[in-house]
């Protein structure tokens, strides 16, 4: 009588267990076979607003950098103590680096240390032994072979920002 | 017949992993979100906002556990906020009503519409995500444990109190035996 019941009591619940399947499937399944699209997801909005953040952390610290080692360097490239003629030479630095990332390649702080670096190695030339030492010098280690504009340049004289 | 295609395993802190999760889970999170908060569109809010949550913390995701499951713990902790203000909402609505006539049913809302929904929508938001976990996606008790945040032994009597409680409020037991040939319903 008791096996009756149990058997009884599971029948049921399998049917409901059933009929609970059904209903989901038919209330959710329109839901879910709509495709999910990544690009119009929210936080799409947030990947952006990081990656702008590290934008500008990277051209504060390439900056930051820069004034430390480098300032009567780059004072003496663009002309001018002010920060801000050196820094927009960073920004576009910067930009130019971001614009050659390659597809699944991460990170702009090799090509800009390149940057930095080549630019002091050119000052240092171009003011030869009189140059400001502690320059933003090969001792970082960084093989990258920096942004295409230093690539191409033969010669210090070709740089925009030499004196005359 | 083709060989199964197997997933890559998904790496912390790649943006192009994530984007492949929210390719695979966004749909059935949101369908557990419906489950627990019977509206479609509270619903999707919830499973994009869990999505930036969790795309903030994509770096420190362990691979230890599936994502999915780690999807729905937070998506569940977003509904089951939204629930509370919902609750703080609803007081307020009735304190400005007082004296006026209803007004009538979202159309958006799926609770109003659809028994089931609305049953699992009186449920505790826990009750009701292992209920859609267990019986639409075929989650396993340790897969229910995970997405939860509740030791696996529990998983199991909090989903038997759930079914208890729907078999109450579904009506008679003849009803289950119905097969209907209505097809998939139109969700708004």
């Amino acid at each position: 009588m008791k096996d009756q019941r149990l058997s009884g009591d599971k029948t049921m619940t399998a049917k409901f267990d059933q009929w609970l399947e059904d209903e989901l499937s038919r209330t959710l399944t329109p839901i879910v076979s709509q495709p999910a699209r990544p690009g119009q997801a929210r936080y799409q909005s947030v990947r952006s607003g990081r990656l702008s953040m590290s934008r500008k952390a990277m051209v504060g610290l390439a900056a930051a950098t820069l004034a430390v080692a480098g300032s009567g360097v780059l004072a003496a490239a663009s002309g001018s103590v002010n920060p801000q003629v050196w820094g927009q030479q960073v920004k576009s630095a910067v930009e130019q680096c971001e614009a050659e990332l390659q597809p699944g390649q991460h990170g702009i702080g090799g090509c800009v240390s390149a940057f930095a670096r080549q630019h002091g190695e050119q000052m240092r030339t171009q003011h030869g032994a009189g140059g400001v030492d502690g320059a933003a010098g090969p001792k970082g280690g960084s093989n990258h072979p920096g942004p295409p504009w230093l690539r191409q340049q033969s010669s210090p004289a070709a740089s925009p920002t030499a004196r005359p | 017949m083709g060989q199964p295609v197997v997933e890559p395993a998904y790496r912390p802190g790649l943006p192009e992993d994530f984007d492949r999760l929210y390719r695979n889970s966004f749909s059935r999170v949101l369908a557990t979100l419906i489950g627990v908060l019977g509206q479609r569109a509270a619903a999707e809010d919830c499973a994009q906002e869990a999505f930036v949550r969790a795309f903030r913390s994509w770096r420190s995701w362990k691979p230890d556990a599936p994502a999915e499951a780690w999807l729905h713990r937070i998506a569940l902790n977003v509904a089951i906020s939204y629930r509370r203000h919902e609750r703080l909402r609803e007081v307020g609505e009735l304190l400005r009503r007082l004296g006026r006539p209803e007004p009538g049913a979202d159309p958006a809302d799926l609770a109003g519409r659809d028994e089931l929904v609305g049953a699992l929508r009186r449920l505790p938001p826990p009750q009701a995500a292992a209920i859609v976990l267990r019986h639409y996606h075929g989650y396993s008790n340790r897969e229910i444990a995970l997405a939860l945040g509740t030791p696996e032994r529990t998983v199991a009597s909090r989903i038997a109190a759930a079914k208890r409680r729907l078999q109450r409020e579904m009506g008679t037991p003849e009803r289950w035996d119905v097969v209907t040939d209505e097809g998939p319903k139109v969700i708004g």
